[in-house]
């Protein structure tokens, strides 16, 4: 059965519960509809949206999110069931391994993931150039190759927790990361002036494209995290700070790359335009397309150990096995690696 | 697999209800009383189940038919919408 997602970007709609489904409305018109049933996740991305404690209720009780998401990609708030939290012995483990080799292991692994990561997505891109352009294809596997390197430093790394490695790992992370843009600008169609890989409060509509993508993938691993019972604000990468929810951007790095960034290369590599008003935001009609197109990605089967598995599951089985791992049922977590 | 559902229900309001039943499982509606789409053989009972409650003593007939894919790419229709007269 296929899941759907609402994306509700209009000012004015009303998202209503009738019988078992989510009606969208504006004034008497229907907009969308979607049943319970088969409805995944409900995505409000414009202002100006009114919701009934109806459809809210019937949303929780089903388990399905409803995430806010502002135009520059920062999700404001989820609203999920209440009682998904109560999993204490998780929790416990969690913040236990935040000062043993558990945590090492786990942000280790994240970084590792990531750069694997990158690395393939290169090789992905390069793959289709081994025809048309001899020079790019080689260019492409040497950055990739270079990138790969840094996960022997990565191994390297040891020491007592990961408050002492965290620096170093994100120095890693960081060089790697800066290898990977430098080869992405010579491949995807870029803007000539466009400066280099900017995160949050970017200007310029590409980097605000990715922003927003990987808003919408963050939704996806925070759910991913919150049904496997671990707290999305103790991260091991990434430092607490109140408010941060480190875990999520722990986990999403391994999945930036394959599901994110892939999405809007192809994009802009399709020449779509990706659209700002006059305020430097991205427009509604942008938001839209790029959201579809991450969800879309998310649907794609990808090879998972020896089965093929869509990519929305795969983030939620890693999302286990970190909480396995944490609770030492399980030995090692592995990073998800694409297969290119 | 996909289904078609048919109904035939004299009463007004259980006729919509029971649509509105069938919209809830995700079915498209392809004439007045008869829906289409696809249902996992555990939502086929819980469907019926949940119609049957609805009805209570009202007069129904619900009939669900489930066909092979082979079978329902071979499906054949034909539609149109009333044609006006544009010289009107």
């Amino acid at each position: 059965m296929d899941l759907t997602y609402l994306i509700v970007d209009q000012w004015g709609a009303f998202v209503g519960k009738h019988s078992e489904r989510i009606q969208v409305r504006l004034k008497d018109t229907l907009l969308q509809e979607a049943p319970l049933l088969t409805l995944n996740a409900i995505f409000i991305t414009s202002r100006g949206v009114s919701i009934s404690a109806d459809a809210i209720t019937a949303c929780s009780e089903a388990g399905i999110p409803i995430h806010f998401i502002r135009s520059s990609g920062y999700v404001s708030a989820s609203i999920y069931s209440a009682g998904l939290v109560g999993t204490i012995q998780t929790r416990r483990a969690q913040i236990e391994a935040l000062s043993d080799q558990r945590g090492i292991c786990l942000a280790k692994a994240f970084a590792a993931g990531k750069i694997f990561n990158q690395a393939a997505l290169l090789r992905y891109m390069a793959k289709y150039r081994k025809q048309t352009d001899q020079d790019a294809f080689r260019e492409l596997q040497w950055s990739a190759g270079e990138i790969l390197d840094h996960l022997i430093e990565l191994e390297r790394l040891d020491g007592p927790n990961i408050e002492a490695l965290r620096f170093q790992i994100l120095s890693i992370e960081g060089r790697a990361a800066e290898k990977y843009w430098n080869a992405v600008r010579q491949v995807v169609n870029v803007p000539p002036d466009w400066n280099g890989r900017v995160g949050r409060g970017a200007q310029d509509p590409f980097n605000s494209a990715l922003n927003y993508a990987y808003g919408i993938l963050y939704t996806q691993v925070e759910r991913a995290i919150i049904l496997a019972g671990l707290d999305p604000y103790a991260g091991f990468l990434h430092a607490d700070r109140a408010g941060k929810p480190s875990l999520v951007l722990d986990l999403i790095e391994e999945f930036r790359a394959p599901a994110a960034d892939r999405v809007i290369f192809a994009m802009a590599n399709r020449n779509t335009r990706f659209e700002q008003d006059q305020d430097l935001r991205l427009t509604a009609e942008t938001r839209r397309t790029i959201a579809e197109g991450v969800l879309e990605r998310l649907e794609k089967p990808e090879r998972y150990g020896r089965k093929k598995m869509l990519l929305r599951h795969i983030i939620q089985q890693q999302a286990r096995h970190m909480a396995t791992f944490l609770r030492q049922e399980r030995d090692a977590y592995t990073p998800f690696c694409v297969k290119w | 697999m996909q289904c078609v559902v048919v109904y035939d229900i004299p009463d007004d309001r259980l006729r919509s209800k029971v649509a509105d039943i069938c919209l809830d499982y995700g079915l498209e509606r392809i004439q007045y009383s008869a829906f289409a789409g696809s249902l996992a053989p555990s939502h086929m009972d819980e469907l019926l189940a949940k119609i049957k409650k609805r009805a209570g003593n009202k007069a129904a007939d619900v009939q669900i038919f489930p066909i092979c894919t082979t079978c329902w790419n071979k499906r054949r229709q034909w539609k149109q919408q009333e044609k006006t007269n544009p010289t009107k």
